[in-house]
């Protein structure tokens, strides 16, 4: 593995080393937050696509800044084909690589650690299978119930805006079809690839989950009695075929895909802080010790500068003023 | 405060640029991370490229304000600048969207390395969102910085969307208060694309945005860019 200019920069007595993964056209970007004393565990933050990605962003950036000042390392990362990753064709697969790829670096900077998964939105099924082999715990949000109900939530919302939106006509293709057709969709003004699509549409969160045994921890983000409503019907479900399943909600009435005209930092809004608390204290303590793991890489990783496309890529830290 | 800096594999232009993103957590990235591929290009184009996080959003540190336009994120941008400037910039380029380009406005308009400028659908007025009291009004600040990029003979390229609403308020403030900063000789213009551009909320006209800088900055550059 190869890795590009890592440099750091300190958070609240934590070191963050962001860095870019890989050989030129083919490299990931991640950043690891490793605290000052390590808890021997590590949780891998599996993001969302498209809108979601960049909705949630600030809020998987102060998630991994507060568990690393608990004593927990965490790692992000953006897959390849998003964010500032090289160019690929996304899919379920690719993404799973891209985590076990980024997993296996920050083990490397962390030490010996049992991996704990978190995912928000459709990241949920790539940290439920991610973690499906060693049963390893696993924290979501508003994880959809499966790929078909995912995308129709998206598209419900596509159509929406639409019909009202500036310039309204509803004579778009539907995203099913063209999509399937192998077709790329303009999806809130991020692109879909087909590839995406087919590797998605089938799954579903139970079945990424693998068996039992299992610790998930289901966290709703809706207005409050949907968000319970989803949150404790989702969790008996899951409880009755055999998981570990701890529920939880929180009240926020807003979208997934977009920062509306109220728009505040997260850090300012109640709601988000105690999302933030409720899942990381859920991941700092759930017991990750009898999970099987295969996390003991040894050796450092050779390192070397590489090149980006056109161009040598890097991440800068710097002070502002 | 996080960037990243993309750099040319040849021998670079000599003129860095700088890319700011929009207000309301919009990344470095920009929306579907058009900002990396309009990366990647520049330096295709012998350009060293940054584009940065703004504090509190992203990667950076600290947290956001109020995306005030009065102060426009001025510290991190000039530090974007410093960090450029650190590493032998000879001559300096800048690209915003909305809220970047009237952060790039507010701090680069008077700065002596700046050698041109796009600025996608900055809005006109100097408090909220862009607004001003009345329909027919222009904010000062705006009004300062355009007049400095036009005195200093910048290539400045205004971008709007037919559909924007700030192109609206551009088009009925023009005949009283813009006409003169756009006549014949001077260094500034503006060119209007289809659909709404400000939000970049459609994958076509990021496309198109895109390939109107990647065209655009050669041709303002011209001789300088080495």
């Amino acid at each position: 593995m190869t890795t590009v200019t890592p440099t750091e920069l300190e958070v609240d007595e934590c070191r963050e080393r962001p860095v870019f993964l890989g050989l030129p056209g083919s490299a990931v970007f991640a950043c690891v937050h490793l605290p000052r004393r390590p808890d021997g565990r590590l949780v891998v933050l599996c993001s969302s696509v498209g809108a979601e990605w960049k909705y949630n962003y600030r809020r998987e950036v102060i998630l991994a800044r507060r568990l690393a000042t608990m004593g927990t390392a965490a790692v992000r990362l953006h897959y390849l084909g998003t964010g500032n990753s090289d160019d690929g064709d996304v899919t379920f697969e690719s993404m799973l690589a891209d985590v076990s790829r980024v997993r296996s670096w920050a083990i490397e900077q962390v030490g010996p650690a049992c991996t704990v998964y978190f995912g928000s939105r459709f990241g949920a099924f790539v940290a439920a299978a991610a973690g499906a082999a060693t049963h390893a715990p696993l924290a979501v949000w508003s994880a959809p119930e499966s790929g078909a109900r995912y995308f129709s939530e998206l598209f419900r919302v596509l159509r929406v805006g639409r019909v009202v939106g500036p310039g309204a006509s509803d004579d778009a293709p539907d995203p099913h079809q063209a999509l399937s057709a192998g077709r790329s969709l303009d999806v809130l003004g991020y692109t879909m690839g087909p590839s995406f699509y087919a590797s998605a549409r089938e799954r579903s969160f139970e079945a990424e989950l693998g068996p039992p045994p299992r610790s998930v921890k289901l966290i709703e983000v809706a207005d409050g009695v949907q968000a319970w409503q989803a949150a404790t019907g989702r969790a008996a479900e899951l409880g009755r075929r055999g998981y570990s399943v701890d529920a939880g909600w929180v009240d926020e009435g807003r979208s997934w895909w977009f920062h509306d005209a109220d728009w505040r930092p997260d850090e300012e809004r109640p709601a988000v802080s105690e999302l933030i608390e409720e899942t990381a204290q859920w991941l700092f303590t759930v017991d990750a010790e009898g999970i099987e793991h295969e996390d003991r890489i040894h050796g450092p990783g050779r390192r070397r500068t590489t090149g980006v496309l056109q161009g040598r890529e890097g991440p800068r830290v710097r002070r502002a003023h | 405060m996080f960037g990243v800096l993309t750099e040319p594999v040849s021998r670079p232009s000599g003129i860095d640029v700088l890319l700011l993103a929009g207000g309301v957590y919009v990344l470095s990235t920009n929306r579907n991370r058009m900002f990396v591929t309009l990366a990647r290009a520049l330096a295709g184009q012998g350009h060293r490229v940054l584009r940065i996080d703004y504090r509190g959003v992203g990667e950076s540190t600290g947290v956001i304000g109020s995306y005030s336009l009065i102060d426009p994120n001025v510290a991190d941008v000039q530090s974007a600048v410093e960090y450029l400037i650190s590493e032998s910039t000879t001559g300096l380029a800048v690209l915003g969207s909305c809220y970047g380009a009237r952060a790039a406005m507010h701090v680069l308009a008077g700065h002596p390395n700046l050698r041109a400028a796009v600025l996608l659908a900055p809005p006109l007025g100097d408090t909220g969102r862009g607004d001003v009291d009345a329909a027919n009004e222009v904010g000062p600040l705006f009004l300062s910085r355009a007049r400095t990029l036009q005195a200093r003979k910048i290539p400045t390229l205004f971008v709007y969307g037919e559909r924007d609403a700030y192109y609206d308020h551009f088009r009925s403030v023009y005949p009283s208060t813009l006409k003169t900063l756009f006549e014949e000789d001077s260094s500034l213009s503006v060119r209007v694309l289809p659909g709404e551009l400000h939000s970049l909320s459609h994958v076509r006209v990021q496309e198109i945005f895109v390939a109107t800088a990647l065209t655009w900055f050669p041709e303002a550059l011209g001789a300088e860019s080495r």
